[in-house]
């Protein structure tokens, strides 16, 4: 494997600017909330979200599982929050394929869209002091088709997902979007999901930032001990390059803490598979998150599948 | 309520040392299986079975007709889930690698013929790039009174912020969602493009010379059973259109 290579191609990110890295940040720790607290912000939202979309969401059946709260509101639409994050989601009810754009907007009207929505659902109130929230990207959802002759139809255009990203301090927080907005094509809300942990409380301590060089040997380093050994030559390729920010865990992962990583996604080209990975590395010498733990294994084990073949 | 059945391969060690394929191993693999299997077993859906690395067969999804045996596994089943490293052929047909040569190591969607006189109405592949969208026509085969195929048209990403798919997948099937929308909306963060495409064919009153109806397609109207509406099997023979539905960014 070319470590070099695959180093240079992390370290072509535009979007990182290394030359303004701060030389160390503050490791924040963040604020929890209790299920009634949480629930308590759910009735915010669903106030927010019944202005938004003039629906009456103010009412609906209840529920608390043992990670999330969920609300069944009006015409199939469905509110859930979840315990360990207080990530939010509100979903219309409407069926996908309903309420098509006719016509596709400019990506600039889209985003216009979303903004509005984030703007009427008062996402940037519940910012805590010093953060902020940023358009991050443009996500479409489109369909098309075609006949047995391969006649193809035209795209259309299903919905338009705009995508924010939490800032504190100017720093990104990565992770899942921290709000993403989906709008239809009748320019009603779809949907929306928040995840923005916080805010901040106290400044646990300040750490040092290691240098992004040293973050891209370390990703190349975990690369070279798992693909080291394969006989062929995969290729390595980072589409986006290195990001630094500090990181979101899911939503169904409690989090103490708000320190800084490097992240990265991988694209391995095999001869005939292709694989893709999210590397994430602590951006401090010390590591205060649990990043890259290992994943579970099956829940029924190993079994004898022979004996349970019903034939050959 | 829906019987499903799983199959997740985190290891390729075999694969590997048989000089078959450099793919390196998964990491949450088990995670998402395990995310998807407990929230349907949970709602009341019944598990027929779940299988694990060297236990997952491509004949598990091979035509009974092909010499496969999926009147036993995939097509008895209403919903099928798995993970494991996949691509396209340049025909479109779906390729998928699996840890163990029983009788092969990949399968190739040439030889899937679901749905038939059997089950299967829903196959869902946590898979890289096993639909090409320039030519999802590749794939029509699969579908005998199959009703959706939920994939993906380029990389899909292993990692600690995708390790919550599966869950979130299943959540979203037993709270009402459609299918269709279960796949998109379970596998994406709208940060990590994990490229999800699902494809379903229509009649001719949803193709409708080519002005599609989309409100008549399995996309907006395929429900997990016991969970809303699901939309009757389609026969070849009444099939007329193939139709996709993909997530960009």
């Amino acid at each position: 494997m070319n470590t070099q290579a695959l180093m240079d191609n992390l370290m072509s990110n535009q979007g990182l600017d290394q030359a303004n890295l701060p030389g160390d940040l503050p490791i924040y720790e963040l604020r929890r909330w209790s299920v009634d607290e949480l629930q308590r912000r759910m009735r915010k939202w669903l106030r927010m979200g019944s202005e938004a979309c003039d629906k009456a969401y103010d009412h609906g059946e209840w529920s608390t599982r043992d990670d999330h709260t969920m609300v069944r509101l009006p015409q199939g639409a469905r509110a859930e929050i979840y315990h360990a994050s207080g990530a939010f989601r509100l979903t219309s009810g409407m069926a996908p394929m309903e309420n098509l754009f006719k016509e596709a907007p400019s990506r600039d009207e889209l985003i216009k869209r979303s903004e509005k929505f984030v703007d009427s659902l008062g996402v940037r109130e519940q910012l805590g002091r010093n953060e902020t929230l940023t358009f991050e990207k443009l996500w479409q959802i489109k369909a098309a088709g075609e006949d047995r002759q391969g006649k193809r139809s035209d795209v259309v255009l299903c919905r338009a997902v705009g995508a924010f990203r939490h800032h504190i301090q100017g720093i990104p927080i990565y992770g899942p979007a921290s709000v993403a907005v989906q709008v239809a094509g009748n320019g009603a809300l779809d949907s929306v999901t928040a995840l923005m942990r916080g805010p901040a409380l106290d400044t646990v301590e300040r750490a040092k930032v290691i240098a992004p060089e040293r973050a891209a040997r370390n990703i190349a380093q975990q690369l070279s001990q798992q693909f080291g050994q394969a006989r062929g030559e995969p290729k390595f390729e980072s589409r986006d390059g290195l990001r630094f920010g500090y990181l979101s865990l899911t939503k169904r992962k409690a989090q103490r803490l708000l320190a800084p990583v490097y992240m990265t996604t991988i694209d391995v080209t095999h001869e005939q598979e292709r694989q893709g990975l999210v590397m994430v590395v602590a951006a401090t010498e010390k590591s205060y998150l649990p990043l890259n733990p290992p994943g579970s294994e099956s829940l029924v084990g190993n079994s004898s599948k022979t004996a349970s073949r019903k034939c050959c | 309520m829906a019987r499903f059945g799983i199959e997740g391969i985190r290891y390729f060690n075999h694969a590997r040392d048989a000089g078959v394929s450099t793919a390196g191993d998964l990491t949450y693999t088990f995670n998402r299986c395990n995310g998807l299997d407990s929230k349907l077993r949970g709602a009341g859906h019944t598990r027929a079975w779940y299988w694990a690395n060297t236990d997952c067969w491509e004949t598990d999804i091979r035509d009974s007709d092909q010499g496969g045996d999926d009147r036993s596994w995939v097509d008895d089943v209403d919903l099928f889930y798995i993970e494991t490293h996949g691509n396209h052929e340049s025909d479109g047909q779906a390729r998928m690698l699996y840890d163990t040569p029983q009788t092969g190591w990949r399968t190739y969607s040439g030889k899937w013929q679901l749905g038939e006189n059997w089950n299967c109405e829903w196959v869902m592949a946590f898979s890289c790039k096993t639909v090409d969208r320039n030519n999802v026509g590749g794939l029509w085969n699969i579908f005998s009174r199959l009703h959706i195929y939920c994939g993906a048209y380029d990389n899909m990403y292993d990692g600690y912020t995708t390790d919550e798919c599966g869950e979130d997948i299943g959540q979203n099937l037993i709270s009402g969602h459609t299918v269709s929308e279960s796949w998109h909306d379970g596998v994406s963060d709208w940060a990590v493009d994990n490229h999800p495409i699902t494809v379903c064919v229509g009649d001719a009153a949803t193709w409708n010379n080519g002005n599609i109806r989309w409100d008549l397609s399995y996309l907006n109207r395929d429900h997990l059973w016991g969970h809303g509406n699901t939309e009757p099997d389609l026969s070849p023979n009444q099939q007329a259109c193939i139709l996709y539905r993909w997530s960009e960014g």
